[in-house]
C-alpha cells in the first residue's frame, strides 16, 4: 500500500551535480536518501499543458520508500507518493 | 578522437520507419557527426528503403554508414540485425524480402505498402511483414544480431518475469548467429523499468559469455522532435493525442552523445565501447554498378557492341530510305555521309560507356510494342540520339531537328543517361509484363516512390491528430498551395479568417503555434510506398541480393523499397515506362476514325501532311482544349502571339510556354523577336549558328551546351555539367567557379571578358525555364497530331478524351462544352444505349456507364451483358434483372439513364401542368420513388403495377436536375451552371461572356462565371489566373497581387464568382484585370434561388 498525494507536495531538496536528489525537507525534518531504487522521465501532455518530469523512486534513512520528481520545465520538487 | 567518439548509436529509425520516425536519414546522420560519432547505424523497421540516401549522407559527413534494420519475427518480437558485409547485406535484403512477400501465407495480404498497422504491438497482423527462425538461420551469415528493445524477445520475457526462457532464447539466438555475432542489447530510456532490465540482461549475458551493447533506440534526431513523433504515432494509430494510448512515456529517444550515454549505462562501460568494436566490424559497399545490365541474350559469337552496329547498319534505310530516295544522287550521298557520321560516332561512344546492352534492351522493348500495336514512343533527351531513332526507340530525327548528341551521351558522364519510354496509359500492363517475362521476376521489379507529406494533407493529418476542429482544418487545408509546406504559416496567416489563429501576440492558442510548426517540419516526410509511374528494374543478379522486394497494393505486382534516386545512386539502371494517355487517347480516337470509314486500312498518323493550314489556324487562335501540351490558360494566351505554322515552332512553343515566366504578363524575349518588336540579334557571332532557329533567344538545354563548347571551349560533358549545375539549386560557390571557367576558356578563344560575362550571365538566366528541345520536339509532333485529330474529327476526339480522363488541364464537363461549341453533340447516359466507356452514336458521342459515380466496372458489365439478352423495358424490368444496390440505381435515375423509356412503362406522368424552369426528365422523381417501392419488394413476389399506385409527384426542376448531374456524374449534358442560375439575377450590368468579347478596351465590366481553372504560378511575382466559364464561352481574368491579397479566400474556394474589372486587350487576347472577386452566392439576397448550399454546386 502506499499514500499518493492527490495534489502532490512542493519539497526543498537538496541535490547533486547531476541533479539527483540527495537530502530534502519534509515537515520540517531534513531527510537523507539512502539509496534511489528507480529513476523515470516523463514528458506528456505537450500540446494543452507540458509536463515534464523526473520521477526518483527512493529509500530513505529509515527504511521508508517515497517518489519525489522534480519538474523539469521549473525545477521545482515534489514529493507524490510515500509506500508504507 | 572526439569525446563523442566513444560511442556509437546501433539502432536507429528515420522516418523511412513509416510514421514512426521523426527525422530524415540526412538530419539523424548530421546530428551524428555533430555529436562526433565515428559510425551512425540505421535500422528502420523491416525496410531498407532509406539506405541509399543514409549512405551517402554519411560519406558526405566522413562518417560510416552502418546498414541494419529491424526486423519482425512471427511472434511479433523485434530483432536488430546490422549487415557486417556485403553477404550480410544480401541476407538482410532476402530476409525483409522473404517477410514481406510471405505475408500471404499468414492471411489475406492487403498490400505490403501499407502503412503498418497500429503501433509496434506485440501482436503481427495478417499484412505486417514478419520473419520465422528458420527463415532467419538460412539467411545469417554475415550479420550481426542485437537482441532488440523492449519488444525484443529477451527484454519482453523479462519484462513478464520469464527468466528462464530468456536464457533459452538467447541459447537460440547465440546459435543461429554464432556467439561472436549475437549481442544483448541494453537500452535506458529512462522507462521505469529500465535500469533493472538493464541489470537483468548484463546478468543474463555475464553467464552465458555473451557481449552486450546499449543503444539509445533512436526514433528521432534531436529530443525536440519527440512531438512530432507522437503525431506520426497517432496518423499510425488513426487517432487524437488526447485518445492515443500508445504515445512514448518520454523524449528520451533521440541521439544522443557519449556523455549523455555514459551516466545511464555507468554501470556497464563495456556497453559503449562495445558500440565501436561492431561499428567496426561492419563494412557494406552499397555500389551495385557492377550488377547494372541483364544478359541480353545475343547471337553466337555476336558481342553487345556488334549487334548493335548491325542492328543500326539494317535500320538506316528503313528509317531513311524515303528521304534518301526522293533527293538528288548529291543530296543522297551528303546525307547518307552525314548519317554513316553521326552514327558511327555515336555508336563508339555508347561502346565506350558500356551502354551497348543498355540501347539493345530498350530496343528490344520498343521492338515488342511495334510488333504487338502498342503506341509507345521514346521521350526526353535520347530523342538526341540517331541511334535512338534508327531503332525506332525515338521518333523525332536529330538530323533533321538539329538535336544535339552532348545532351544524352558525352564522354564524361559519371551517370547512366536515361532513356524514358511513353507508352499508351492503356497497353502499358501489357509491356510490363513482357519485361518481366523476357528477364525473368527475380531479375525485375516496379520502382517504388515514396508518397510524402505536402502542405495540404500534412495540414489534414497533423489536424486530425492534434484533434483540431474538422471543418477549420479542411478549408485550411484548401486555401494553401498543394505542395511547399514551408510557407505555411505565412500562408494561412495571411488569411483574414485564419489570421486570430496566427496572431504573434496570442499566446492563448499555443496549439496553433505547434501546429504550424510540426506542418512544417512534417513536410517531405514519406508517408506510404507506391509504386513509380513506370520505372522498371532490371539487374544481372537476383535483386533480392540487392534491394529487399515487397508487394504492392497492386495484385500481383512486386516493388522494390527503392525510389528512382536510390536507385540510380546504387548505380543500378531503370527503364521508364511511362504511360502517356495521350498515346491511349490518339490510339483510340484513330480506331474510332477508322470505325467510322469503315476503313480497315488504318489511320496512319506518320503520314498525316505536317503543314494542314486549318489545323494551325485552329492552333493560333488558341482554340486548342483538349490539344496535347498546348491546352492551357498560358498557352492559350501565347499561341496567338507566336502564330506556330511548322512543327518546329510548335517545339519551341512547347519548351517556352510552361508554368513560368510569360505568366505574370512578362513578355518574353522571343515573343517580341518573333513578332517583329525586337531586333534579332546575337552577343557574339559565334552564337549565330546555335541561336539563329529560336531568334538569338536561349530556349533550349541543348543551347547551353553548344554554346559552352562554341564559345569557351567546354567538353560536352562539361557543358553538361555547367546545364545541370544551372538548372538545379544553385550553390554560389559552384556556380563562381563555372563563371571563371566559363571566362576563362571564352578569353583564349578571343573574347573580351565583360563579353562573356554577358553571356555567362544570359545562360545563368536562362535556366529556370530551359527544356530539352528533344523532349519537345517528340511532344510537339503529339501535339499537332491531336490537333488534327480535333480539327477534323471532334467527334472522336472528344470521345477519347473523355475516355482517357484524368488527362490534360480541363474537367470533363469543360471538354464536353467544349466539344458542344464545334457543334458536337454529347448525350448523356442512357441504359439501352450507352456502354462502358463513351461511343460514337450517329456521329454525336454518348456518355459511357463509366461517368456515373459508384456504380462501379462489376456493375457496369452486368449490366451490359444482360442487356445483351433484350433491352430494358423499365425501371422495374432494369431493377429486376439486374438488382444493383439502391445507390446506383439511383445515380443512373438522376443521370438521366432512363428518361428514354416510354413514361407508360416507368409509371404515371407527372403533372400535366407545366412547372416553371420545369427540365425535360420529368421522371426522375417518379422513378426514385418507384425505386423505394421495388426494394421493398421480395423476391418472387408478383412485379408492382405502377399505373395503379401512381402518385402525383413534382417535376425536377432545371437547377435540381444540374445539380443531380453533377453529383452523379460530375458534368452535366444538358446545362451549363450559368444558363441555369442566369435565370436568378438581375441584369445589373452583368455581361456574358459573348457580350465581354465585343467590349472595348478599358471598359469596366462585370461577369459571372464558373471558375474551370485558377492558378497563381510561383513564377509569376504574386499574379493569379482564373479561367471563367459561362454558358457561352472562356474569359480569361488576371488578377494582380494587391487584388488577390483582399480576395484570395474567394479565388481558392469559390465555384461560382462574380468578377469586376476592366476589359485589357492586346493582339488580340482579352483578358479582364480584376479589380474585385466575390462569390456568386452573394446574390441571394436579391434571389432565393441562389441560396443552396455552396457544396450542392459543381466544384
Amino acid at each position: 500500500m502506499s499514500k499518493l498525494f492527490r495534489e502532490a507536495i512542493k519539497l526543498e531538496v537538496q541535490e547533486d551535480i547531476q541533479h539527483q536528489p540527495v537530502t530534502f525537507l519534509y515537515k520540517g525534518r531534513r531527510v537523507r536518501i539512502a539509496e534511489t531504487l528507480k529513476r523515470w522521465r516523463v514528458a506528456q501532455t505537450w500540446w494543452k499543458s507540458p509536463a515534464e518530469r523526473e520521477y526518483f523512486q527512493v529509500r530513505i534513512e529509515s527504511g521508508t520508500v517515497c517518489e519525489l520528481y522534480r519538474n523539469l520545465l521549473t525545477g521545482v520538487w515534489y514529493l507524490q507518493r510515500i509506500y508504507d | 578522437m572526439k569525446a563523442g567518439g566513444r560511442y556509437v548509436e546501433l539502432h536507429c529509425h528515420s522516418n523511412f520507419s513509416l510514421l514512426d520516425g521523426a527525422s530524415h536519414p540526412e538530419d539523424l546522420v548530421a546530428r551524428a557527426a555533430d555529436l562526433g560519432m565515428p559510425a551512425l547505424a540505421l535500422t528502420d523497421h523491416d525496410g531498407l528503403y532509406g539506405a541509399i540516401r543514409f549512405y551517402k549522407a554519411c560519406h558526405k559527413a566522413g562518417i560510416k554508414p552502418v546498414i541494419g534494420a529491424e526486423i519482425t519475427l512471427e511472434n511479433g518480437n523485434h530483432l536488430t540485425l546490422l549487415a557486417k558485409d556485403n553477404q550480410g547485406y544480401s541476407n538482410l535484403c532476402r530476409l525483409i524480402t522473404r517477410s514481406r512477400l510471405q505475408q500471404e501465407h499468414r492471411g489475406q495480404c492487403t498490400g505490403g505498402l501499407a502503412p503498418r498497422p497500429s503501433g509496434r504491438s506485440t501482436q503481427v497482423g495478417k499484412d505486417s511483414p514478419a520473419i520465422n527462425l528458420k527463415t532467419l538461420a538460412r539467411h545469417s551469415a554475415g550479420l550481426i544480431c542485437l537482441s532488440g528493445c523492449r519488444q525484443g524477445e529477451l527484454a519482453s520475457l523479462f519484462i513478464s518475469g520469464r527468466r528462464e526462457q530468456a536464457q533459452e532464447a538467447a541459447k537460440r539466438y547465440s546459435g543461429i548467429f554464432g556467439p561472436a555475432n549475437f549481442y544483448v542489447e541494453l537500452q535506458n530510456n529512462l522507462y521505469p523499468d529500465d535500469g533493472g532490465l538493464c541489470r537483468a540482461l548484463v546478468e543474463l549475458a555475464g553467464s552465458l559469455k555473451l557481449g552486450y551493447v546499449a543503444t539509445n533506440n533512436v526514433h528521432y534526431a534531436r529530443k525536440e522532435s519527440h512531438k512530432l513523433h507522437d503525431v506520426l504515432t497517432c496518423i499510425r494509430d488513426r487517432t487524437t493525442l488526447d485518445e492515443c494510448t500508445s504515445l512514448k512515456l518520454n523524449s528520451e529517444f533521440h541521439l544522443k552523445s557519449c556523455e549523455e550515454m555514459a551516466p545511464l549505462f555507468q554501470d556497464y562501460p563495456e556497453a559503449l565501447s562495445n558500440t565501436l568494436a561492431v561499428a567496426e566490424q561492419c563494412n557494406v559497399d552499397l555500389d551495385f554498378s557492377g550488377y547494372r545490365f541483364p544478359e541480353f541474350p545475343l547471337p553466337h559469337n555476336e558481342t553487345a557492341g556488334g549487334y548493335l552496329a548491325q542492328l543500326c547498319r539494317q535500320k538506316i534505310p528503313e528509317r531513311y530510305g524515303p528521304d534518301l530516295i526522293g533527293a538528288s544522287p548529291e543530296a543522297c550521298h551528303e546525307q547518307g555521309r552525314d548519317i554513316e557520321g553521326r552514327v558511327k560516332q555515336e555508336l563508339e561512344l555508347i561502346e565506350k560507356l558500356g551502354l551497348s546492352a543498355y540501347f539493345l534492351i530498350v530496343w528490344d522493348i520498343m521492338d515488342y510494342a511495334r510488333r504487338n500495336g502498342i503506341p509507345a514512343q521514346g521521350r526526353g533527351s535520347a530523342a538526341n540520339s540517331i541511334v535512338a531513332y534508327i531503332l525506332g526507340i525515338t521518333g523525332v530525327d536529330p538530323i533533321k531537328n538539329k538535336l544535339f548528341l552532348g545532351r544524352f551521351l558525352n564522354e564524361e558522364m559519371s551517370s547512366i543517361p536515361d532513356i524514358d519510354i511513353d507508352v499508351s496509359t492503356r497497353h502499358r500492363e501489357k509491356l510490363i509484363q513482357y519485361v518481366y517475362d523476357k528477364y525473368g521476376r527475380e531479375h525485375t521489379a516496379m520502382v517504388c516512390t515514396y508518397v510524402t507529406f505536402q502542405a495540404r494533407n500534412a495540414i489534414r493529418e497533423m489536424g486530425k491528430a492534434m484533434g483540431l476542429p474538422a471543418y477549420l482544418i479542411e478549408r485550411m487545408a484548401r486555401s494553401v498551395s498543394v505542395y511547399g509546406a514551408k510557407d505555411i504559416e505565412q500562408d494561412l496567416a495571411a488569411v483574414e479568417e485564419f489570421r486570430p489563429y496566427f496572431a504573434a501576440q496570442n499566446s492563448t492558442l499555443p496549439v496553433w503555434q505547434e501546429f504550424v510548426a510540426l506542418c512544417r517540419e512534417i513536410y517531405d516526410f514519406p508517408r506510404h510506398l507506391s509504386i513509380h509511374n513506370g520505372g522498371m528494374l532490371i539487374s544481372a543478379c537476383p535483386l533480392t541480393d540487392i534491394v529487399p522486394l515487397e508487394k504492392a497494393t497492386m495484385p500481383g505486382r512486386i516493388v522494390c523499397q527503392w525510389d528512382k534516386d536510390s536507385v540510380a545512386d546504387a548505380g543500378l539502371i531503370k527503364v521508364d515506362l511511362l504511360g502517356l494517355r495521350m498515346l491511349s487517347l490518339i490510339h483510340e480516337a484513330c480506331a474510332l476514325v477508322e470505325e467510322k470509314k469503315h476503313d480497315t486500312s488504318g489511320l496512319d498518323l506518320d503520314r498525316l501532311p505536317p503543314d494542314d493550314e486549318k489545323v494551325y489556324d485552329m492552333i493560333c487562335r488558341g482554340d486548342t482544349v483538349g490539344v496535347f501540351q498546348v491546352e492551357s490558360r498560358a498557352q492559350m494566351q501565347t499561341l496567338p502571339q507566336i502564330k506556330p505554322r511548322s512543327i518546329d515552332d510548335l517545339t519551341i512553343e512547347v519548351a517556352l510556354i510552361r508554368p513560368g515566366p510569360l505568366q505574370g504578363n512578362m513578355v518574353h524575349p522571343y515573343i517580341k523577336r518573333r513578332k517583329g518588336l525586337e531586333k534579332v540579334t546575337y552577343l557574339h557571332p559565334g552564337l549565330k549558328p546555335i541561336l539563329e532557329d529560336t531568334l538569338g533567344v536561349l530556349l533550349f538545354q541543348e543551347q547551353v551546351i553548344q554554346v559552352a563548347v562554341a564559345i569557351a571551349g567546354f567538353t560536352p560533358g562539361e557543358a553538361d555539367c555547367l546545364r545541370r549545375a544551372m538548372s538545379r539549386k544553385r550553390s554560389k560557390e559552384a556556380m563562381n567557379e563555372m563563371r571563371h571557367k566559363f571566362v576563362d576558356g571564352a578569353r583564349r578563344y578571343g573574347l573580351e571578358t565583360t563579353l562573356a560575362e554577358r553571356i555567362f550571365a544570359a545562360l545563368q538566366g536562362f535556366a529556370e525555364y530551359g527544356f530539352c528541345k528533344s523532349h519537345a520536339a517528340g511532344f510537339a509532333l503529339l501535339c499537332y497530331r491531336s490537333a488534327w485529330l480535333k480539327k477534323y474529327h471532334p467527334a472522336e476526339f472528344c470521345c477519347a478524351l473523355l475516355n482517357n480522363q484524368p488527362m490534360g488541364f480541363y474537367a470533363p464537363e469543360v471538354i464536353v462544352r467544349d466539344a458542344k461549341r464545334h457543334g458536337v453533340d454529347v448525350l448523356p447516359v442512357d441504359i439501352n444505349r450507352s456502354d462502358i466507356r463513351c461511343t460514337i452514336e450517329e456521329g454525336k458521342v454518348r456518355l459511357g456507364l463509366m461517368y456515373v459515380k459508384e456504380l462501379g466496372e462489376k456493375a457496369m458489365s452486368q449490366v451490359i451483358a444482360e442487356r445483351e439478352r433484350g433491352p430494358y423495358l423499365s425501371l422495374a424490368d432494369f431493377y429486376l434483372r439486374n438488382r444493383l444496390e439502391r445507390k446506383p440505381v439511383e445515380n443512373l435515375i438522376l443521370a438521366g439513364a432512363f428518361d428514354s423509356l416510354p413514361p407508360g412503362g416507368a409509371g404515371p406522368a407527372c403533372r400535366s401542368r407545366p412547372v416553371v424552369g420545369q427540365a425535360d426528365g420529368c421522371q426522375k422523381r417518379q422513378l426514385l420513388w418507384q425505386l423505394g417501392l421495388l426494394e421493398k419488394q421480395g423476391p418472387g413476389e408478383l412485379p408492382l403495377q405502377f399505373s395503379h399506385t401512381g402518385v402525383s409527384l413534382p417535376a425536377f426542376t432545371e437547377l435540381e436536375e444540374m445539380k443531380a448531374d453533377y453529383e452523379v456524374q460530375g458534368l452535366s449534358t444538358k446545362y451549363h451552371p450559368l444558363q441555369v442560375l442566369r435565370k436568378g439575377i438581375s441584369g445589373d450590368g452583368l455581361l456574358k461572356s459573348s457580350e465581354i468579347a465585343r467590349s472595348r478596351p478599358d471598359t469596366p465590366v462585370r461577369v459571372a462565371g464558373y471558375v474551370i481553372t485558377r492558378q497563381r504560378p510561383v513564377t509569376a511575382k504574386g499574379f493569379a489566373f482564373i479561367t471563367l466559364e459561362d454558358e457561352e464561352g472562356m474569359v480569361n481574368v488576371v488578377i494582380r497581387p494587391d487584388v488577390y491579397r483582399n480576395y484570395r479566400q474567394v479565388f481558392k474556394l469559390e465555384p461560382l464568382i462574380v468578377v469586376e474589372g476592366i476589359i485589357q486587350r492586346r493582339d488580340n487576347i482579352l483578358n479582364i484585370i480584376a479589380r474585385k472577386l466575390t462569390p456568386l452566392r452573394h446574390e441571394e439576397q436579391r434571389q432565393p434561388v441562389l441560396s443552396e448550399p455552396a457544396t450542392a454546386c459543381p466544384k
